[in-house]
């Protein structure tokens, strides 16, 4: 692990070297010359990699001397350019207390890089999209989006660029994804000088010997890089840009103001919840002061400040941003934006609030009131990836109304602003923020801080009694071990199991992921293991897409997104097996690796549908314990022949055959769709409760001429008749854009019948739907009576377009 | 404490800057006594796996 680190580590302190030295022109306080060293290194990080991918060249090489060349640039320009009388240094003496629980930091940090050696990135985002990220941007030299429709993919990538940064520089060899996790680990540190800057900023000096060691202590910190989660990267950035909006609040110099823009722009970087999160820096930049530089002067010079402003933001999240809203017209996309009633921002992916994970945490809702106190995870007291925030916190919140009110009664109103940035966090994660996970408000853990400096300073009084202040010293103390010690012991599952194993003399890193994952870790160490050189894969789950790469990243991982795929991006889309199929031939894919979900609520994907409806077409390589199989695709000389050819044109004769067809719901109903003797989709179905049952199937339809028809035309038997009505919906991009047809099977005469369906006359018709945009027909069966139960049959066939005007006439509704 | 600023004693009394000390303290103990049973227990599994 240590050659592995070696040169992102001495490049990074290079950069920082350099940073350091030009920040003293800036600052030449310690706390913030070294906290405006460390968001320019990160800044640097992430602009280098974005214009090396604009230029396809973000490889090892190009990166290494790149980042060099800037790092030695600077620093024989400073030297150039040195200024008498700057400190090269210019650090104070520690305090013993705070000389010991530096040690103490150091050392647990030197322990959490060893636990990273032996534990590989083993998250679950990690494995699906963060380190996808990683092997993608390696193996594409651009930054170009993983072709697979999933919102992740299209978010600001900051956190992941870290990773990358590790993954590259450690030579993008078969190790080098061991890299990618412990590569965030600095950004403990960001965090907790920045936390330490903030109160600096606003004279809490009393506490300044533990904020630092507090902050890099904390449970969460030391957990979420070796699983390469970004959430502590994001807590960094908040609170340098919230340390830099104090400076400049307390200070007014433009130069704070600016950092503050660097370092939003980079937490809007790593996750766009600063949208919202980002409100108290807001808060604290409410003022005056804050702006009284910047305003001044000239209106050109005004604009000058504004525009710099702003260009550091796009440093740190421009690229993505922009290239969302060239593409698409929406920064955010594919996120869908509505006020009242009123969509800002198109996409197709509405922001839905989900309780899901809330219960791995809380009871209740009401129950985030204790939680600071009690941390649980799945009902017990533990930490994780995913909480973890210590009991320091748990004292910042009490800590927080008691400051308030003491910096009320002096009247400091910076301070007054700066103490809300904690409630303000925790009611905007409890009211705005979609998914309540403690890791979304890492950030909270400083602004805590800020409440216990601000008791400690008071009752630090001069001339009073040291007892308030030993007693509060002491238990901070505490705390800050007691957080060590519950950090490491938790800094990754099983880690007992790990240790005892390393200790055997028997373990290799990439165990850890059969004791993580069961038998799909086995399968990831497989699949990476058989591949060595590099093959071509595909998958049909949407989890656990970087193994797909293979450890050694050589895989060549493709995606062709079928039907039940979100609409996102332009990745390619086949809505038929022929499709697929050809999909596989043409890119030459060699292995199919199919996840079986253990986890809930998941529907088979189409594409598994169809290999199980098709078991000649593949050869099973390789089966682990039911929860993964991989396929080889067949192709008999036949078909190769026929795929050779142009690919085939989807069209409405392909809905003749189940292979087109998806069950999308199933409410009290169970269905099973099936290829009919005589021709077409033979629909089984039980409608089983006394409540409203009905079985929804989908098919997609792209580009068909809808809107040049005048009728949709299907056979329609029913084979087993039943009390039931059948419905035709069609659906554009947005499903709640659609029409439907009525066609109540109780009237439905024996035999086969030809439905026609007046495109210009549905039963029903949203205000926004257009024939133009149709992507989806459904049949939905439906009980006519809600309380009847019952069991059917029907058969449809031959959809075409009709265009024959004089026709309607015979047109069922 | 802030540059300029005229000092005023909010936490004037002992008993008040004891009581200010003590309830941080307080929220530190509670945090830790209701924790103190699994960090300790995952601290010694970790410790005893080291030891081999």
């Amino acid at each position: 692990m240590i050659a592995l680190l070696l040169v992102p580590a001495a490049t990074a302190a290079a950069l920082c070297a350099a940073a350091w030295l030009w920040a003293g022109r800036y600052d030449a306080r310690p706390t913030v010359r070294l906290l405006a060293s460390l968001v320019a290194t990160s800044a640097t990080i992430v602009l280098l990699q974005v214009l090396l991918a604009f230029a396809g060249a973000l490889a090892t090489v190009p990166l290494t001397i790149a980042a060099w060349l800037v790092a030695l640039g600077a620093i024989a320009a400073w030297l150039v350019r040195r200024r008498a009388g700057l400190p090269l240094l210019g650090i104070a003496r520690p305090t013993p207390l705070g000389a010991l629980l530096g040690l103490l930091a150091a050392g647990v940090y030197a322990a959490t890089v060893g636990i990273a050696a032996i534990v590989p990135p083993y998250g679950w985002d990690s494995l699906v999209y963060h380190l996808t990220d990683v092997f993608w941007f390696a193996q594409s030299g651009s930054m170009s989006i993983f072709g697979f429709p999933a919102q992740s993919l299209y978010y600001p990538q900051v956190g992941e660029l870290h990773s990358l940064w590790g993954y590259l520089l450690a030579g993008s060899g078969p190790d080098s994804w061991r890299a990618t996790g412990v590569a965030l680990l600095p950004l403990g540190l960001t965090a907790a000088v920045a936390t330490r800057a903030a109160a600096e900023a606003l004279g809490l000096r009393a506490a300044l010997p533990w904020i630092v060691p507090g902050v890099l202590l904390a449970p969460i910190l030391l957990t979420q890089p070796i699983a390469a989660y970004v959430d502590g990267a994001f807590a960094a950035f908040v609170l340098a840009a919230f340390a830099f909006a104090l400076l400049a609040a307390t200070e007014g110099r433009f130069a704070h103001l600016a950092l503050c823009a660097l370092a939003c722009g980079l937490a809007l970087g790593v996750k766009l919840t600063f949208l919202y999160f980002g409100v108290p820096i807001l808060v604290v930049l409410a003022g005056a002061r804050a702006w009284s530089a910047t305003v001044r002067g000239s209106a050109r010079a005004i604009a000058g400040r504004i525009a710099l402003c702003v260009l550091l933001v796009t440093i740190g999240c421009g690229y993505w941003l922009g290239r969302n809203l060239l593409r698409t017209g929406n920064p955010i996309y594919p996120s869908r934006v509505t006020l009242g009633g009123e969509t800002v921002l198109h996409g197709p992916k509405a922001i839905e609030h989900s309780k899901r994970q809330e219960v791995w945490f809380v009871p209740s809702t009401a129950a985030w009131l204790r939680y600071p106190f009690y941390e649980t995870f799945e009902g017990r007291p533990v930490y994780s990836t995913e909480n973890g925030f210590g009991p320091l916190f748990a004292a910042g919140v009490l800590a927080t109304p008691l400051a308030a009110w003491l910096a009320w009664r002096r009247r400091r109103v910076v301070l007054m602003r700066a103490l809300l940035a904690l409630p303000i966090t925790l009611l905007l994660f409890l009211t705005v923020q979609p998914f309540r996970e403690p890791r979304y408000v890492i950030a909270a853990i400083g602004f805590g801080w800020i409440a216990i400096a601000t008791v400690a300073q008071e009752i630090a009084s001069p001339g009073k009694g040291r007892g308030p202040s030993r007693l509060l010293a002491g238990a901070v103390v505490a705390g800050v071990v007691f957080s060590a010690a519950g950090g490491l012991a938790f800094a990754a599952p099983d880690l007992p199991r790990v240790l005892r194993s390393w200790r055997q003399g028997d373990w290799r890193v990439e165990s850890y992921y059969a004791i993580q994952y069961g038998a799909v870790g086995d399968a990831f160490n497989w699949l990476s293991r058989n591949t060595p050189e590099g093959i071509t894969v595909t998958f049909t789950h949407p989890a656990f897409l970087a193994p797909l790469f293979g450890w050694h990243g050589r895989n060549r991982v493709v995606y062709a997104s079928t039907s039940g795929d979100e609409r996102i991006g332009t990745v390619e889309r086949c809505t038929t097996y022929r499709g697929w199929r050809h999909f596989l031939y043409a890119r030459d894919v060699e292995w199919i690796v199919v996840w079986v979900p253990w986890w809930e609520g998941e529907a088979p994907r189409k594409a598994d549908l169809w290999i199980g409806a098709h078991p000649q077409d593949f050869t099973l390589v390789r089966e682990f314990e039911g929860r993964a199989r991989i396929y080889a695709p067949v192709f008999a000389p036949e078909e190769a022949r026929l795929l050779e050819s142009a690919p085939p044109a989807p069209g409405l004769a392909d809905l003749d055959s189940p292979d087109a067809w998806v069950l999308e719901y199933q409410e009290g109903a169970q269905a099973r769709l099936t290829a009919a003797d005589s021709g077409g989709v033979r629909i089984d179905y039980a409608l089983q409760t006394d409540r409203n049952d009905y079985l929804d199937a989908r098919a997609e339809l792209d580009e068909l001429g809808l809107a040049l028809a005048r009728t949709l035309e299907f056979d329609l038997e029913a084979l087993e008749p039943a009390p039931a009505l059948l419905f035709v919906w069609l659906k554009n991009e947005d499903p709640r854009e659609a029409c439907r047809f009525r066609v109540d099977l109780r009237t439905l005469p024996p035999g086969r019948t030809r439905v026609r369906l007046d495109l210009r006359a549905p039963e029903h018709r949203s205000p926004g739907f257009r024939l133009d945009s149709v992507r989806e027909l459904h049949v939905v069966v439906d009980d006519a009576q809600d309380e009847a139960t019952m069991r059917g049959s029907v058969r449809v066939s031959g959809f075409r377009l009709g265009h024959d005007t004089a026709a309607t006439g015979e047109v069922l509704r | 404490m802030q540059p300029g600023r005229p000092q005023i004693e909010v936490l004037a009394s002992e008993t008040v800057r004891w009581a200010a000390a003590g309830a941080v303290t307080l929220a530190i103990a509670v945090y830790l006594a209701l924790h103190l049973r699994a960090i300790a227990g995952a601290v010694t599994g970790a410790l005893t796996a080291l030891r081999g």
